[in-house]
């Protein structure tokens, strides 16, 4: 169990039947009043925000949810394979679960696998990674000032605005949080 | 915390001083562990031990003791202790202004702090706004009378629902009106000025006398930016009523689960020597916080809880 007092960004509870993560969790105490939480969760299976008020010191049950560190495999039609590296149990996910992430998954790459009562459910992979560009115009010297873009596509399928210098063959770093082009790699 | 935020610090303190020491008040300094805690039904203390001492949530019960022994206006900044309270404007630990003025009612002391923040802070002059027409206008309920329907009537209009933990029995209009204030009222107050709100129905106060009608309390809190900086009144100064009063609330503690605590008779017995006098308390965090214009206590603290 977790008391309100515990309760932060990123924390998983139970609500409901359902468990979520703690999206936003706003402590209010009106004066000398009764002091209470005011929290925005997700919903860890189907992704829906809701908001929740609970009095303060009170007690909601963990949500049993694991992250285990994976390995990708491959891709085989719409399954992902993920391995432990350790055990090397492998287990895998839809290509729904996966939400984004299967934009910048890359054979070897370690990601977060998470658990839910002991099943797969989504995974988390790294805030950054370098893909190769497989398809774009070619580029333009020396544009290197304007904010203009132009579409690329990348190794594993995605398709990301780039910079019009940037050439079809060179490495990107990407931010998976927002699917933006950082930089180019040598 | 970065430089300037330590300045902005130093200088409030020095300001606040200066203001005070220039109006005649003594400075004083009271103890910070108490074998009584004070006594709050909302307001939960940190013991150092099964049977106490506890540290002070509040010097309130001390220098009421100094005003019976003849201080005459005092003031004490220091720090108290609130266990569970931590959040964005919250932290267990925070720093309180806390001053009496011998001979002055509420007004008087509302007065006073508007002077301190136009003098000491540059803030303009304070609206004066009142509690029961606050909750009328804004939300068409009458903070005075209304039945569960009306308040769960009050939250659909705003598309809310009542949670579960205002349904409980031990809940009562009391937590109801400050679910109200603190999620669709206090949010909204002192965004142009600061802000006196009086005229508290006489059920929320606990150490304030009550006006002359005996409905409303004589107290008042001052907001500035959308949150509170402080809470002020007409100091009450019968003890049998303030006897009256810790047992009613020892009551309200147990029925929500909660220890009851050992009234302090020391400050009682003072009570009846004390001065006709108005004090307040001030969150000097809330007030460096509203001057700097953020809602985060994080961004005026050298370190938060669980930054130790």
């Amino acid at each position: 169990m977790y008391s309100t007092n515990e309760f932060k960004k990123g924390l998983r509870i139970m609500v409901d039947g359902n468990p979520y993560v703690i999206v936003e969790n706003q402590f209010v105490k009106p004066g000398k009043g009764q002091a209470f939480n005011r929290v925005r969760i997700k919903n860890i299976l189907n992704g829906n925000v809701i908001e929740r008020t609970m009095k303060s010191g009170e007690k909601v049950p963990k949500a049993d949810v694991q992250e285990k560190e994976m390995q990708y495999l491959y891709a085989e039609g719409e399954d992902y394979h993920f391995m432990d590296t350790t055990s090397y149990e492998q287990i895998e996910l839809k290509k729904e679960q996966l939400d984004d992430g299967w934009q910048w998954l890359q054979e070897q790459m370690m990601c977060y696998v998470v658990f839910y009562n002991g099943l797969p459910i989504s995974v988390t992979v790294p805030n950054f990674v370098e893909l190769e560009i497989t398809y774009c115009e070619p580029g333009i010297k020396g544009d290197t000032a304007t904010n203009t873009t132009k579409p690329a596509t990348l190794s594993t399928g995605a398709t990301v605005q780039v910079p019009l210098f940037v050439n079809q063959g060179d490495k990107i770093r990407i931010d998976t949080r927002t699917g933006d082009y950082m930089e180019r790699v040598k | 915390m970065p430089v300037p935020g330590l300045v902005a610090r130093a200088r409030l303190l020095s300001g606040l001083r200066r203001f005070l020491d220039q109006r005649g008040l003594l400075e004083v300094q009271t103890p910070l562990l108490a074998s009584c805690p004070a006594l709050e039904t909302e307001i939960e203390p940190f013991a150092c031990g099964p049977f106490g001492p506890y540290l002070v949530s509040s010097p309130e019960y001390a220098m009421k003791r100094l005003l019976a022994q003849g201080s005459g206006s005092i003031y004490q900044i220091g720090s108290v202790f609130r266990q569970g309270e931590s959040g964005y404007k919250h932290n267990p630990e925070f720093t309180l202004l806390e001053f009496y003025l011998v001979g002055q009612d509420q007004w008087g002391l509302m007065d006073c702090l508007a002077d301190l923040f136009e003098q000491v802070l540059g803030w303009p002059r304070p609206q004066r706004l009142d509690y029961g027409e606050l909750f009328a206008t804004r939300l068409g309920l009458d903070p005075f009378g209304f039945s569960f329907a009306q308040f769960e009537a009050t939250l659909a209009g705003l598309g809310q629902e009542v949670p579960d933990f205002l349904r409980d029995s031990p809940a009562n209009q009391t937590d109801q009106l400050d679910y109200l204030f603190g999620l669709f009222l206090e949010p909204q107050l002192g965004l142009e000025q600061p802000v006196f709100l009086t005229g508290y129905p006489h059920f929320m106060s606990a150490l304030a006398r009550l006006e002359q009608d005996g409905k409303r309390s004589a107290r008042f809190e001052v907001f500035y930016r959308g949150f509170e900086l402080g809470n002020g009144f007409y100091e009450l100064k019968d003890p049998v009523e303030q006897r009256r009063r810790f047992e009613e609330t020892n009551l309200a503690r147990t029925a929500k689960g909660k220890p009851a605590y050992p009234l302090d008779e020391k400050f009682l017995a003072a009570l009846g020597q004390m001065p006709d006098c108005a004090g307040i308390a001030l969150g000097v965090e809330r007030i460096l916080m509203a001057a700097a214009g953020t809602r985060q206590i994080g961004q005026v603290m050298p370190f938060t809880w669980d930054q130790v």
